[in-house]
């Protein structure tokens, strides 16, 4: 009876294994494939007439993107966790008039839809000369991280008092607990805000199109995006793109697997 | 309590943060600002596509070396195309030529963010009579505004599989502009014997998008399509209109020669299917034609018109550009539009065989040049053949509201007359802007 029911429970994961995969197999199978035998009915997951060169034409176009993308997400994930941890540290552990107060004012900006405040935003930075710079693909992200400081507070919370008072009477400043104490007991939280951090910034596309205007700054998803035509798509090169581009993503999920687990798992236990 | 992080001292962890902020710096030193400022003449350009490797390119190209004027192409894409093109006028430093959505010309013409290229048309005694009229004609406001420039059109026709025809035995459709053997129901009746549901092969595929709409109702008879000509009223919901609906919805659901709605929805799923020999007559817009040349290698595929009914034409979109009224080099903009739609301009775009140069002498130098299809010098006839699309203020809300509506008749589930019937007042509310 045990081994029925243990054989079934595989059976149930290895489909839905299969069912999350599929998409994945498939985007492969179809940047591999000529142009004209990308879409069949029913969908084709091994190519029959490999055609690597649909990589050859991808990488001849993409490596200003890729650097460009991979230069944003390194400045959005270290200044996020940077600046999210002390922020989180602040509402969770430091007790200062209006703190709570300030708290929420910083939930409720995350309400206004970014398309609301699109243009003032685009004119400010305008003013200011960001237009056609990548500072607007990283510096109001970086400064105003609402879900990553939630995250972090969340952790600081579930955190004993007890290992900050040893720390203070072992003379150690707040940055010093903060720094040396605290922050490494949040490892799994820091995990998991990289991971979502580094997805936003990997997959942005509005941003860049709204706020670059020469190509040599533009991100990986506007070049994705460029095989995309008003009449039809060449879906064998975007699906080798595509491929190419995933590739940082599951090495960075696989990279900090562990801890990106625990990290959802484990904030919110107390608030 | 010793971790790695704790050998980090605060003074370098500090000096971490500056690095970190220089670093910032440095990435954001990367922009270039607004080309257009300084020196010669010069101008920036925008469009919804990639114009690398494009004639646009080559014909930006020689503007340039023609006018000393140096272009900067920003790029873009079609997603969210048109967001950016909101954002841009409404933050006051547009690009000085921009592409713009035939649908918006009404609307950003009626809120003044367009620049009325007339008086340039006068002071250069432009000769417009080398213009496809109907095409040129387009961006002509109520008030005798011309705010927006035509570069080219993009008319429909049927592009068929040759191969697919001769195996069944079938007439090919004609090779000019003519009705004789080609009505609707001719096109039905060959649609019937070019279906193989054994292989999964469709005689003909037709409801696709709203060039459909308004080439079908305005051949059935109808005298404005989809919108009024004052642009009030939804017109496709009248009994003519719906009629012609509901004959293209038949092919699908009564005659079964045509893909089911539900496996259309993926994007470009027919331009694959035609290559893939799956359709053999597809109602299709010019811009197709480059995909086929590159995709199509097994079997041979040509154009023909629309099938005749009361009427034998063809809508066409349009390839717009304006000049913003916040341009700030409106003169040079001015300088390339009218280059890009001169007889010098229009040969070199025609040879992306995409779409057909307003520019009639241009045009009429479309010949296929040993490329399929063999006729495509009927993309230049069709000038002679198109509906007039009427504008409206809010076209993109309108769609938004009846679009979706028609999914329940091309899902078989209802009739279109009286879907359209039932959206109708949404419609026109929508109208008004």
């Amino acid at each position: 009876m045990r081994i029925v029911g243990k054989t079934s429970q595989y059976v149930v994961m290895t489909l839905f294994a299969v069912a999350f995969l599929a998409p994945l197999v498939w985007m492969i199978s179809a940047s591999l494939r000529p142009e004209a035998k990308v879409l069949s009915s029913p969908p084709k997951f091994l190519p029959t007439d490999t055609q690597w060169s649909n990589y050859g034409e991808v990488f001849d176009l993409i490596p200003v993107f890729l650097w460009n993308s991979v230069k944003l997400a390194a400045f959005n994930v270290v200044g996020i966790l940077i600046v999210a941890s002390m922020a989180g540290y602040a509402f969770a552990r430091l007790r200062f008039a209006g703190r709570d107060i300030a708290f929420m004012v910083l939930l409720a900006t995350s309400i206004i839809p970014g398309i609301a405040y699109l243009i003032p935003q685009y004119i400010v930075f305008q003013h200011i000369g960001w237009v056609d710079t990548q500072y607007p693909l990283w510096v109001p992200k970086v400064l105003t991280p609402v879900f990553a400081t939630f995250l972090m507070r969340q952790s600081f919370l579930t955190i004993p008092n007890e290992l900050e008072d040893a720390g203070k009477i072992d003379g150690a400043s707040t940055f010093g607990i903060y720094w040396r104490i605290m922050l490494p007991q949040t490892k799994p939280a820091l995990a998991a805000i990289g991971v979502f951090t580094f997805l936003e910034s990997w997959n942005d596309l509005f941003g860049p199109l709204i706020y670059i205007t020469s190509e040599n700054l533009q991100t990986l998803p506007v070049a994705l995006a460029q095989f995309q035509g008003e009449y039809f798509t060449k879906i064998s090169l975007l699906m080798a793109g595509a491929t190419i581009s995933v590739v940082p993503v599951i090495a960075v999920f696989l990279f900090a697997q562990r801890y990106f687990i625990q990290g959802i798992t484990m904030t919110g236990m107390k608030g | 309590m010793q971790t790695q992080l704790s050998n980090l001292s605060r003074r370098r962890f500090l000096a971490g943060l500056t690095g970190l902020t220089a670093a910032g710096v440095m990435a954001g030193c990367g922009g270039n600002g607004n080309a257009g400022g300084s020196g010669g003449k010069s101008l920036t350009f925008l469009n919804w596509e990639q114009v690398k490797g494009n004639p646009l390119e080559q014909a930006i190209s020689a503007f340039e070396k023609e006018s000393g004027t140096k272009v900067t192409i920003q790029p873009a894409v079609t997603q969210e195309y048109d967001t950016k093109m909101r954002t841009l006028i409404a933050g006051g430093s547009p690009p000085d030529v921009m592409r713009i959505n035939d649908d918006f010309v009404r609307g950003f013409s009626q809120q003044g963010a367009l620049l009325d290229l007339k008086p340039y048309i006068d002071k250069d005694k432009l000769d417009t009579s080398q213009f496809a009229k109907e095409t040129f004609d387009f961006p002509l406001q109520p008030d005798g505004s011309h705010t927006a420039w035509v570069l080219g059109y993009e008319p429909r026709l049927i592009f068929y599989n040759v191969d697919l025809f001769k195996q069944a035995g079938v007439p090919l459709p004609p090779t000019t502009w003519s009705a004789d053997g080609w009505t609707w129901s001719d096109f039905e009746d060959k649609a019937k014997k070019l279906t193989d549901p054994a292989k999964k092969q469709y005689g003909a595929l037709v409801y696709l998008d709203t060039g459909y709409e308004q080439t079908f109702t305005v051949n059935h008879g109808s005298q404005t399509g989809i919108f009024s000509k004052d642009g009030t009223q939804f017109t496709l919901s009248d009994s003519k209109e719906s009629e012609a609906l509901q004959w293209a919805t038949d092919l699908t659901c009564k005659d079964k020669v045509q893909p089911p709605w539900s496996a259309l929805q993926q994007d470009s799923i027919q331009n694959q299917m035609f290559a893939q020999g799956k359709i053999a007559m597809m109602f299709a817009t010019f811009g197709t034609v480059p995909y086929m040349r590159q995709t199509v290698k097994d079997f041979t595929w040509d154009v023909a018109p629309p099938p005749g009914d009361v009427e034998q034409k063809t809508e066409s979109s349009v390839i717009v550009f304006c000049v913003p009224k916040k341009a700030k080099n409106p003169d040079a903009a001015w300088d390339l539009l009218k280059y890009l739609a001169s007889e010098d301009g229009g040969k070199i775009l025609l040879q992306g065989g995409a779409f057909t140069p307003i520019n009639l002498k241009a045009a009429a130098e479309l010949a296929p040049n040993g490329k399929a299809p063999a006729h495509i010098g009927l993309f230049a006839e069709a000038a002679k053949h198109l509906t007039a699309t009427n504008q409206t203020k809010n076209t993109i809300g309108a769609r938004e509201l009846y679009r979706p509506a028609l999914d329940t008749a091309y899902n078989c589930e209802k009739p279109v007359a009286d879907v359209l019937q039932g959206v109708k007042s949404q419609v026109e509310n929508a109208l008004k802007g």
